[in-house]
């Protein structure tokens, strides 16, 4: 093609209606012909603001929801990752206060079978108005009677729908006489156990639990005796604690 | 933008970090405009509904390889809904015209202007509308079949019964003539913050 038959097409190469061959004659002419690829960048300006030609009108509502709620089980697995790939954050200090208020280790101390392992890195996200509440921990464990819980991590997640996604990843296969199990904590009061499980291949565990954990202070995960009696009548170990609420 | 709000880069540089609230706010800033795009295009509520759910996680997943340098924010997300537009008109294969896309300068379609939002868009789209609108009929009409129903230079020819050196002459000339007024609102607006 000659510049001038170049020329004649910039208009529809601009607005991306030339046939495939016709743009890459255009790419190779252009890379060549100042003129031409000047002329390109002034009509390409003009075909990113035609956008703005068509008038605004309002999606529905429910796009803004799922949206939402898609972009918060995103961060929530994102963070996961990341609480995955963080380095060894050591003996816990400041955070070492607030879980000593959480009831359960008094049953922990009491009723203790297995040693408790310890929770840090709590990472609070606060929302106020949007769909999902989301919570997320991380144990950086010691040993559980041999068992190491380094890198075991959790989020917990509220819906919209008052339904909440746990999910709980890295989690150390199990010896068989041992099982995981899953509790939500009030402020006061017992620990209500939300059932037991056992960590699958990929050492993980989520769940969708029909009920809103708004309201709880924490959910956990223990080491309990398995099969046994399930549910346990309270936990025995801290594995790995999500705290739920400021 | 109202002042004080944060900007749109530095809303897409925290998507970085996944916050949730920075897309929230983008998407309160510009999901009407990219609906309003995808509708024009799409003819279809719920086609556009899709579109733009796309172009919005493309650009939650994206974040980082957005260049601030190369195009702002709000061109960028556009430009997503825009080819995610085209894509499906062009999957469909042989088509009828959308009303959409010729439907020239309608109005707005309902009186609830948002003020804020509008005094940081209507100007430059008003300014977009007129260049437009004031182009002679026929590249106008090719240029909205070219762009807003992603149809080819061939396909313009025969649906408008012209040669295709005509379509290719109206689309170019058409182009530069919105550039030279969009050129010179720029300028204006230039000397009037000055
Ligand atoms: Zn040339």
């Amino acid at each position: 093609m000659t510049h001038d038959e170049v020329g004649e097409l910039l208009g529809a190469y601009a607005l991306e209606v030339v046939s495939a061959e016709e743009r890459a004659v255009i790419d190779e002419h252009i890379k060549d012909c100042p003129v031409c690829a000047a002329e390109v960048a002034d009509l390409m300006s003009v075909h990113d603001q035609l956008a703005l030609a068509s008038v605004e009108r309002d999606p529905p509502p429910a796009l803004r929801t799922r949206l939402m709620n898609l972009v918060e089980l995103d961060r929530n697995q994102w963070l996961l990752e990341q609480a995955r790939s963080a380095p060894d954050q050591g003996r816990p200090t400041s955070n070492a206060a607030w879980w000593k208020r959480i009831p359960m280790l008094a049953y922990g101390a009491g009723a203790a079978v297995l040693v408790a392992a310890v929770v840090l890195a709590v990472v609070f996200a606060n929302r106020n108005s949007v769909t999902v509440h989301l919570f997320h921990g991380s144990a950086v464990a010691q040993v559980v009677k041999g068992i190491d819980l380094q890198g075991a991590a959790g989020t917990v997640g509220v819906r919209s729908d008052h339904s909440t996604d746990v999910t709980f990843s890295n989690l150390p296969a199990l010896p068989s006489k041992l099982a995981y199990e899953l509790w939500l904590i009030p402020a006061k009061g017992n620990p209500v156990a939300v059932g037991g499980f056992n960590a699958g291949a990929n050492r993980s565990f989520t769940m969708r639990y029909n009920k809103d954990a708004t309201g709880f202070a924490a959910a956990a995960v223990t080491i309990e005796r398995a099969p046994g009696n399930w549910p346990s009548p309270s936990p025995n170990s801290m594995a790995i604690v999500v705290k739920l609420a400021s | 933008m109202v002042a004080g709000e944060p900007s749109d880069e530095n809303l897409v540089a925290r998507l970085r970090n996944k916050d949730t609230e920075a897309f929230a706010a983008l998407y309160d800033r510009h999901s009407r405009l990219a609906f309003g795009l995808a509708y024009r295009m799409l003819g279809e509520p719920s086609a556009a509904e899709d579109v733009v759910q796309e172009a919005f996680l493309s650009l939650w997943r994206q974040a980082e390889t957005f260049k601030p340098d190369r195009s702002a924010a709000r061109t960028w997300l556009l430009s997503i809904v825009h080819h995610r537009a085209i894509d499906r008109l062009r999957r469909v294969g042989s088509r009828e015209v959308s009303d959409g896309a010729l439907e020239g300068m309608p109005e707005r379609a309902d009186d609830s202007i948002d003020v804020e939002h509008e005094v940081g868009v209507s100007l430059e789209a008003a300014q977009v509308r007129q260049a437009l609108g004031t182009l002679p009929l026929e590249q106008q009409q090719a240029i909205e079949l070219a762009y807003f129903g992603g149809f080819s230079h061939s396909e313009i020819a025969q649906k408008l019964d012209v040669p295709i050196g005509t379509v290719k002459g109206r689309l170019r000339i058409g182009l530069q003539k919105m550039r030279l007024s969009l050129g010179q609102a720029h300028l204006e607006g230039a000397a009037r913050d000055a």
